[in-house]
């Protein structure tokens, strides 16, 4: 680098303090593509110019192309054998959404826990349940193949085990027993080679409801009876890796109050866990102070959820898969579409859609909801 | 290799100059297009002061290497490179992030672009509320009084 000689031209200066207003439209709406949805109501009242920003359809069409497509599929075993499984796919027609049935195999490692990860691919780790096992299977939504990838080096029993996403990397732990000391095992589905091992944890996870551990900000939290713990591979030598939390709810008055209920499904909407407990309803978890927070509703629509099968993130907004009354023989699968708004310390959800998607047999039960990304 | 590494200067509109490689330049469309069609060895930037045009070089730079490295392909490149991407990013002030937007608009410089982009969405999402994004990002409200009062009554559960 240096300095010519010819004379300085006219000096191009900038006042200290640049606004964000001081760029074109067309970026700006860049900006705000990178923006989660739940955020959008807190920025439109930044400003009016703002405003129109947020809810022009120039963002709605930069969001779809720019930012990652999934679809939503869901799955019901049959006759609680754990052997036949069957699929399906949330879909938007002009009359609302329907699940539509959709010809995966049936395979029995679909009773196993389940991870989605990468392009179109569902991993199955753990083998059927019930007994330990180191089998992991992949599912390709778009070639509907199973495969069966590399084992892991300790067996598990799937439902017992806590697996997350870090890095684009499979996490998997526990799975020998309520707090047993176990192998962390990693694998990643770029290369596709072996599992790594990668340090040993205790890890409560018990095997009485479905999958309770999601990724959240590279972390995987283990949402359990009486606690969450954190998992974090980043902690450095002489840091523990797995951190617990005693489960605490701020309440109306913005105290702190212990609660031991237990978490029947948990998801991650824009990076933030969402968890549905029997007692206390719809909950997230507040990273900064460790502490679960309600859903907050807004005057007159009230964010009624008493009971939840499954839940999943679906374009920005949080969807919810419940059972209603039994008509003879057959269960209608209601879905809720929950739009969320995030101004600080609340979040704010509101009902955009709900209905029946799908009727099916009374001995199917519901085993998955999983956002693949396309 | 038998081809010598051509270099090229540009010239930032404060008169700073920086010495590059060819592979240098050709991360921005417009410098390519600039290159091929004017084959001065100096190329000037009006648009661009010495203090915004070292950070793109150094943008660039890093990302040329990492392209001929990774021919082999090992996902640890990739994963360094997001590391400092994100170091890049970390040590930058609003105003700089601003002035490489537009540096990167104007150059045609894609992933940098995108990268100061997501950057201002963190800064906007890491706010607490509108007033600290008006403030965080210099933002004046056009908002009247009684627009932002009902504004405010609309929304008590975010205000109470």
């Amino acid at each position: 680098m240096s300095n010519s000689n010819e004379p300085p031209e006219k000096q191009t200066t900038h006042s200290p303090q640049l606004s964000l207003s001081s760029l074109p439209d067309d970026i700006i709406l860049k900006c705000l593509v990178g923006v989660p949805r739940m955020y959008h109501l807190n920025v439109s009242w930044v400003s009016k110019h703002l405003r129109s920003l947020v809810r022009s359809p120039v963002l709605t069409v930069l969001r779809s192309t720019l930012l990652p497509k999934s679809s939503l599929h869901v799955c019901f075993e049959e006759n609680n054998k754990h052997t036949t499984y069957h699929w399906f796919t949330l879909n938007e027609t002009e009359y609302g959404f329907v699940l539509n049935p959709t010809p995966f195999p049936s395979h029995p490692s679909h009773g196993s826990s389940t991870v989605a990860v990468g392009s179109s691919k569902i991993f199955f780790i753990c083998g059927p349940r019930g007994k330990p096992s180191t089998d992991l299977w992949i599912l390709d939504t778009r070639s509907r193949n199973m495969i069966k990838g590399p084992s892991m080096s300790v067996p598990r029993v799937a439902h017992e085990a806590a697996v997350g996403v870090i890095d684009g990397k499979i996490h998997v732990m526990g799975g020998r027993g309520f707090n047993e000391e176990t192998q962390v095992e990693v694998f990643d589905p770029n290369l596709e080679t072996n599992w790594e091992l990668a340090g040993v944890e205790k890890v409560r996870k018990s095997s009485f409801f479905s999958q309770t551990s999601v990724s959240v900000e590279g972390k995987v939290y283990m949402v359990e009876y009486e606690e969450t713990s954190v998992y974090n591979p980043r902690k450095g030598e002489g840091e523990p890796r797995m951190v617990r939390f005693v489960s605490e709810m701020i309440t109306e008055g913005g105290r702190k109050n212990k609660f031991t209920g237990m978490a029947h499904s948990v998801c991650v909407v824009e990076d933030v866990l969402f968890a549905f407990f029997k007692e206390k309803g719809l909950m997230w978890f507040d990273t900064k102070l460790n502490v679960w927070r309600r859903l907050l509703v807004r005057d007159g629509k009230q964010l009624v959820i008493s009971s939840v099968k499954g839940m999943s993130e679906y374009d920005g907004r949080l969807v919810v898969f419940n059972y209603r009354t039994p008509t003879k023989a057959l269960w209608d699968v209601q879905c809720i579409l929950v739009s969320l708004d995030r101004v600080g310390e609340k979040i704010c959800g509101t009902i955009d859609w709900s209905g029946v998607v799908a009727t099916v047999p009374f001995l199917f039960s519901f085993q998955h909801c999983l956002a693949v990304p396309k | 290799m038998e081809n010598e590494k051509k270099m090229i200067t540009l010239k930032s509109s404060d008169d700073v100059t920086f010495e590059v490689e060819e592979a240098v330049v050709l991360e921005s469309q417009f410098l390519s297009h600039l290159v091929q069609d004017c084959p001065a060895p100096e190329h000037k930037i009006k648009e661009v002061t010495g203090k915004i045009l070292s950070k793109v070089v150094e943008y660039c730079e890093k990302h040329v290497v990492v392209v001929v490295d990774g021919g082999d392909s090992s996902s640890s490149s990739g994963d360094d490179l997001k590391k400092w991407d994100d170091k890049f990013i970390k040590e930058m002030d609003l105003s700089t992030v601003y002035d490489l937007i537009a540096a990167a608009n104007y150059l045609n410089i894609q992933a940098l672009l995108d990268l100061m982009c997501q950057r201002v969405a963190d800064v906007i999402t890491a706010c607490k509320d509108h007033k600290e994004i008006r403030e965080t990002l210099g933002i004046v409200s056009d908002y009247t009084a009684e627009e932002e009062a009902e504004v405010l009554k609309e929304n008590e559960w975010a205000f109470d």
